[in-house]
Parts: structure tokens; C-alpha cells; sequence
């Protein structure tokens, strides 16, 4: 097919793709500084996935009891498995601060104590003076601060005349000679393509949660832009490393609140069985998360699954009587009703270890700037390109993420990457015209797809991919089960050549956008059991059954995954920062991870 | 599929995968065969915010305008087909 688009032009000085939490923190400082700044993004920026984190941010404001952010940093470093980078570490813990009482003049409107300041919760695994109290760390807006915070970033970003192209998917990036120059969109609503050149490229494209059967993601999680990364010959970084949730509703992937087992909820087997008791006889079903989701995986794979495919498992709260139901947890019966057909007085709810989060994504250093292993230096900068929010990994949560820190790594670096452009670019410099070769690869990328005349639906190939990924790259992982997944997901990445795009109309053609989603996210899904296969230990919520314990002398590196055209990947690896940024601070040795 | 039907299906895009169940569940079970008033309520849906509009989907506000689909919707998520 040969090319014939429409192509508007256009130069700014940055360009964000994404507007979720760190996207629009982005744009806004950069805006603010008077850099002519745009942003695409293919869903209304208040519908991006950052409005579904209801339970808040961290930072040692120290509003509730004393709290410093080097216990703050202690806490991030121990849950992140010694795979944190402790400078990056240490300058999300400090910039924390000043990051949330921006927020806060920007207009978020915090929860707050009877004196007027910003109120402050508990939240896992933060604690005080290196883990010996319980901090009151997080900051909310209600249950809704993911909502408060991009409704205020939004209507800031205007304010400060940042441009917004929304409903626009992104293609892929302009690479020059290991430069970003730019990037291109589909118009979805008039088919017609952008062509943006800028100084800087800043990738806010989220995580890849659709890469699971089950996950708590939306559907619009799929990674767009670590796939572009890959597509440009860089790597990602640690993408084996996924965070699951042990309760998500069995189907819809809608998160059952921790809340309910610490109620006396329990899990059982197709036998009825609390087999929680078996694994954890202390903690039993209040156990760790990973432990929890573990141990459900093990049920299953082990034939006690409940339902007519035995792959799922019940959590009970009939025995809690309705009026506990009610007090102590508002919502979940709602919520079981509605998502999970059961009335709860009545039935125990269908769950399965649900996907949540990607620690990995594009390697960045503490300013948002991408970098490489390129020459032996594992800290090259690629020039032009920035990524920050769960599409980056800087690396703050390492191995496993602590809850209320992801939130406060999208507005910190966010705003990083904002302080950085400043420095790095003058408004209004001129650009160097782009030739129509150096956007030739993204356009015959277009074509290949929209031309795409074989015989297997998107669909098909999705629901095999997601199905093989839960089942072979998911909590319980063992040599032999990601070997099976690695021969599954070749034959499903080969099937991807047979694709076929019903319609070549480029005017809200949502089946050739979720085809292009489709082949963002094999690639992203061949990085995850590639580096889990690749990684004999267990750290985190990397997990090997046949290789229980984490090793520090050999494998505490971030693992590096490339992949080529028909998505092979090769992997190297960058050392882990055991440096902090100012001497305010010591390093934090390894030792073991016990809560 | 008409443009103005995929137009509605990215729509049914949310923040919240509990919302892209409930949207598309609709979009693909019911609207075809709803009344002009009904297609045009559910557009007006789309464009609530996630809060608000996941409060209405869960029972927890009532607006009787919404009703109908909000019915439906509860509906065809109770039938918990899996994920799509």
C-alpha cells in the first residue's frame, strides 16, 4: 500500500504524549515555563487510569507525628527488594514535599486535620524511624485524589495556554540518528495524521496491565509508548517485575479491598478448604500480597479451583453478617453486586490475583531523561526523549511498589522532567527541518497494519496472549512453566503476521487502533516472560518457585530487554545505584526483606 | 461497525475498568435496540466524570433519567462474562 495521509505539521518546543497524572504534571510545568508545549492524548484527560488511584500520596509532611523523608526513603528502599536506585530513591522522597504542597496551591483540595492541615493516613509498609512505628504518610482527597489531581492539572495546564490534541493515538516516534525529534498521531476523529517536531518527546503513556487476562488496568493500559521505545532499538527495563493484587473480581478485574480479609473474610478451594491455613498458619489469609496471590495460583494450578474451569478461587464474607458488611466495609457489596453478580450476605465473591502494576518500563535517570546501555556506559542519554510516570522506571519501586508511592512518583517526576526541559531548552529555538525519510519508518509502520488482510481477529490473538501471559508469566513462576509460555508466546507473536483489519477508513477505526494496541502490547508481553525466565531468583514480585531466595551477588542489576521486528528479545543489564544523591543520607545496605 | 458507533465504543474508554465493563457492556448489548431518547442519555453518560458515574452505575446516587440503563447495565454485568 503505498502512503497517501494527510499530514498536519507542527513544531513546539516539548511535546508530551499522555495526559494522566504525570503527563499533565509535565505539561503544566513545562508550559509554565514558557516552553510551547502540546499534548496528545487518545482518551479526555480526566478519563485517563490515574482516576482510578483513590488512596492517595506519600510524603513525610509530618503532619499526623514526626516523619523525615530519609525513613520515607528506607521504607521505599526495603520494599522495592534492593532494586530501588537509592538516588532516585532519595529524590522522590525529599522532592516529595515541596511536589504535594504544589499540589495543594494548585488547588487539589486534600483532606484535612481540624487545624487546617493537610491530613495524613497509614499506609503498607510506611513506617517510622526505619520500620520500627507506623507512619501517617499519605495524603488523599477523599476517595477520589487521582480524580481531584488531574481535574486540577488539567484546568492549570490551560491556564498556563499548554495545547492539548485529544483523541489522538500516537504512533510512534520520529528517531534521527539515536535523536528523538518528534512524534505522529492519528486524528481518530478525522483520520488525519500529525506530525509533531519538538525538542524534547516526553513519554506519559502509563503501564501495560492488558497484557493479563486479569487485571485491575482499563482497557486503554497498554503500554503505547514502551513499545515505541522498543520499536526506536532502545530497551526497557525490569519488565519482569508486575505487581498483583490477590483479590480482584474473577472476570472484571475490579479490586476487592484488603480491607475485607482483614474484616475475617476468607479464601477457600474448590473443597471448601481455608487453604491459606496450609501456607501461612500464622498470618493465614492476612498474609502479604504476594504470599496471598501465590498461594490462590498454587491452588489452581494444582486442580482446586473453583468454577466450571477451575481457575478461579471464593473469598467468603457470608459469616460477617450484614450489618459488619455494611459499617466496616461500605461499597463491596455494591461493588460484588454489580461486577460479580452476588449478593455477599449469601455467596463468596469469585477472585483471581489480579495484575496492578509495572514496576519496569523505560530506563530514566532522576530527571525523566531516557537512557541506555550504549558503549559499555549504562547511563547514556538518548537526546529528545523523556518518559516519567508507570511508563518510566527511574528506578523508585524496584522490585515491588509500595502503595501511595505512585502517585507521588508521577507528580515528582513529572515535575522533574518540567525543572529539567527548562534547563535544557530555550523557547522558542529553532528546529531543523525533518526530511520526509525520517518519518517514512512510522508511516509504512501505519500501512503494514491498516493493510493488514489476514485471517485471525484482533480479538483472538489478544485473549490468546492474555490467557498464556496469566498462566505462564503470572504470580507463581517456575523454569519449566515460563519455558511452556515462552513456546506459546512465539507461536502468538508469529500469529500476529496473519492479523486482519476489516476496514482501511481512518475515521474512528477502533479496530485498527486496538490492532495497533495489539502489537504494542505483545512486544511489552515477550520483555515480561523473557526477563522472568531470564532472572533465577526471588526478589520481589518476581517470584521463581524453583529459585526461592533473592541473590544479591548475582542479580541485584536491572535487567535491559530489547526486542527485534519479529519481537525476539536480547537482554543486557545496568547496575543498581547503590549511591544516594547528597551525603543527607546513607546508603541502605541489603538484608532480608521481613515484614 | 458505523463511525458513529465506533465514535461511542472509544468513548466507552474509561479511567476505571470498572466503568469500561459497564459502558461497553451496554454499547454492545443494548444500544442498537434503544429508543432515540435512551441512545441519547447514554451519550450524555459518556461525558460524566468517573466519580460520579461510577457512583450511578453502582446504585450508590439514583437518577431516574439514567434509569433504564442503569438497569441494563447491571444486567449484563451480572451475566460476568470475562474480561474483554
Amino acid at each position: 500500500m503505498t502512503s497517501a495521509y494527510k499530514i498536519i505539521d507542527h513544531t513546539y518546543d516539548v511535546v508530551i504524549v499522555g495526559a494522566g497524572g504525570a503527563g499533565l504534571r509535565a505539561t503544566l510545568g513545562m508550559a509554565a515555563q514558557g516552553l510551547s508545549t502540546a499534548c496528545i492524548t487518545k482518551v479526555f484527560p480526566t478519563r485517563s487510569h490515574t482516576v482510578a488511584a483513590q488512596g492517595g500520596m506519600s510524603a513525610s509532611l509530618g503532619n499526623m507525628g514526626e516523619d523525615h523523608w530519609n525513613w520515607h526513603m528506607y521504607d521505599t528502599i526495603k520494599g522495592s527488594d534492593w532494586l530501588g536506585d537509592q538516588d532516585a530513591i532519595e529524590y522522590m522522597c525529599r522532592e516529595a514535599v515541596p511536589a504535594v504542597i504544589e499540589l495543594e496551591h494548585f488547588g487539589v483540595p486534600f483532606s484535612r486535620t481540624e487545624e487546617g492541615k493537610i491530613y495524613q493516613r497509614p499506609f503498607g509498609g510506611m513506617t517510622t524511624n526505619f520500620g520500627e512505628g507506623t507512619a501517617q504518610r499519605t495524603c488523599a482527597a477523599a476517595d477520589r485524589t487521582g480524580h481531584a489531581i488531574l481535574h486540577t492539572l488539567y484546568q492549570q495546564s490551560i491556564k498556563h495556554h499548554a495545547e492539548f490534541y485529544i483523541e489522538h493515538f500516537a504512533i510512534d516516534l520520529i528517531m534521527v540518528d539515536g535523536e528523538c525529534k518528534g512524534v505522529i498521531s492519528l486524528d481518530l476523529a478525522t483520520g488525519e495524521l500529525h506530525r509533531y517536531q519538538a525538542h524534547m518527546v516526553v513519554l506519559a503513556t502509563g503501564g501495560c496491565g492488558r497484557t493479563y487476562f486479569s487485571a485491575t488496568s482499563a482497557h486503554t493500559c497498554t503500554g503505547d509508548g514502551n513499545a515505541m521505545v522498543l520499536r526506536a532499538g532502545l530497551p526497557l527495563q525490569d519488565m519482569e517485575f508486575v505487581q498483583f493484587h490477590p483479590t480482584g473480581i474473577y472476570g472484571a478485574g475490579v479490586l476487592i479491598t484488603e480491607g475485607v480479609r482483614g474484616e475475617g473474610g476468607y479464601l477457600t478451594n474448590n473443597e471448601g478448604e481455608r487453604f491459606m491455613e496450609r501456607y501461612a498458619p500464622n498470618a493465614k489469609d492476612l498474609a502479604s500480597r504476594d504470599v496471598v496471590s501465590r498461594s490462590m495460583t498454587m491452588e489452581i494450578n494444582g486442580g482446586r479451583g473453583v468454577g466450571p474451569d477451575n481457575d478461579h478461587i471464593f473469598l467468603n464474607l457470608q459469616h460477617l453478617g450484614n450489618d459488619v458488611i455494611e459499617k466496616r466495609l461500605p461499597g463491596i457489596s455494591e461493588s460484588a453486586k454489580i461486577f460479580a453478580g452476588v449478593d455477599v450476605n449469601k455467596e463468596p465473591i469469585p477472585v483471581l490475583p489480579t495484575v496492578h502494576y509495572n514496576m519496569g518500563g523505560i530506563p530514566t535517570n532522576y530527571h525523566g531523561e531516557v537512557v541506555t546501555l550504549k558503549d559499555g556506559d549504562p547511563d547514556t542519554v538518548v537526546p529528545g526523549l523523556m518518559a516519567i510516570g508507570e511508563a518510566a522506571c527511574v528506578s523508585v519501586h524496584g522490585a515491588n511498589r509500595l502503595g501511595s508511592n505512585s502517585l507521588l512518583d508521577i507528580v515528582v517526576f513529572g515535575r522533574a522532567a518540567a525543572l529539567r526541559a527548562a534547563e535544557l531548552i530555550k523557547p522558542g529555538s529553532p528546529h531543523k527541518p525533518l526530511t520526509s525519510e525520517d518519518s517514512a519508518p512510522v508511516l509504512d509502520h501505519l500501512d503494514r497494519i491498516r493493510g493488514a488482510k489476514g485471517s485471525t481477529g484482533t480479538a483472538q490473538i489478544r485473549d490468546n496472549m492474555q490467557r498464556t501471559m496469566q498462566k505462564h508469566a503470572a504470580v507463581f513462576r517456575t523454569g519449566e512453566s515460563l519455558e511452556e509460555g515462552l513456546v506459546k508466546m512465539r507461536d502468538i507473536v508469529d500469529s500476529f503476521d496473519d492479523v486482519r483489519v476489516d476496514d482501511q477508513n481512518l475515521i474512528w477505526n477502533t479496530d485498527l487502533v486496538e490492532t495497533l494496541e495489539l502489537e504494542n502490547l505483545l512486544c511489552q508481553a515477550q520483555t515480561i516472560i523473557y526477563g522472568a525466565n531470564n532472572r533465577p531468583e526471588s526478589r520481589g514480585a518476581h517470584a521463581r518457585d524453583d529459585f526461592e531466595e533473592r541473590d544479591d551477588e548475582n542479580w541485584m542489576k536491572h535487567t535491559l530487554a530489547w526486542t527485534d521486528d519479529k519481537a525476539n528479545v536480547t537482554i543486557d543489564y545496568r547496575p543498581v545505584h547503590m549511591y544516594t544523591l547528597t551525603d543527607d543520607c546513607e546508603v541502605i545496605p541489603p538484608k532480608k526483606r521481613v515484614y | 461497525m458505523s463511525s458513529d458507533k465506533a465514535r461511542l465504543r472509544w468513548r466507552c474508554r474509561r479511567g476505571m475498568r470498572e466503568l469500561d465493563k459497564a459502558m461497553l457492556g451496554y454499547l454492545e448489548t443494548y444500544y442498537d435496540d434503544a429508543s432515540v431518547q435512551e441512545r441519547a442519555d447514554f451519550e450524555t453518560l459518556l461525558n460524566w466524570q468517573e466519580p460520579e458515574l461510577y457512583r450511578l452505575v453502582c446504585g450508590k446516587d439514583k437518577d431516574e433519567r439514567y434509569q433504564t440503563i442503569i438497569d441494563k447495565i447491571a444486567v449484563s454485568l451480572a451475566g460476568n462474562s470475562p474480561a474483554i
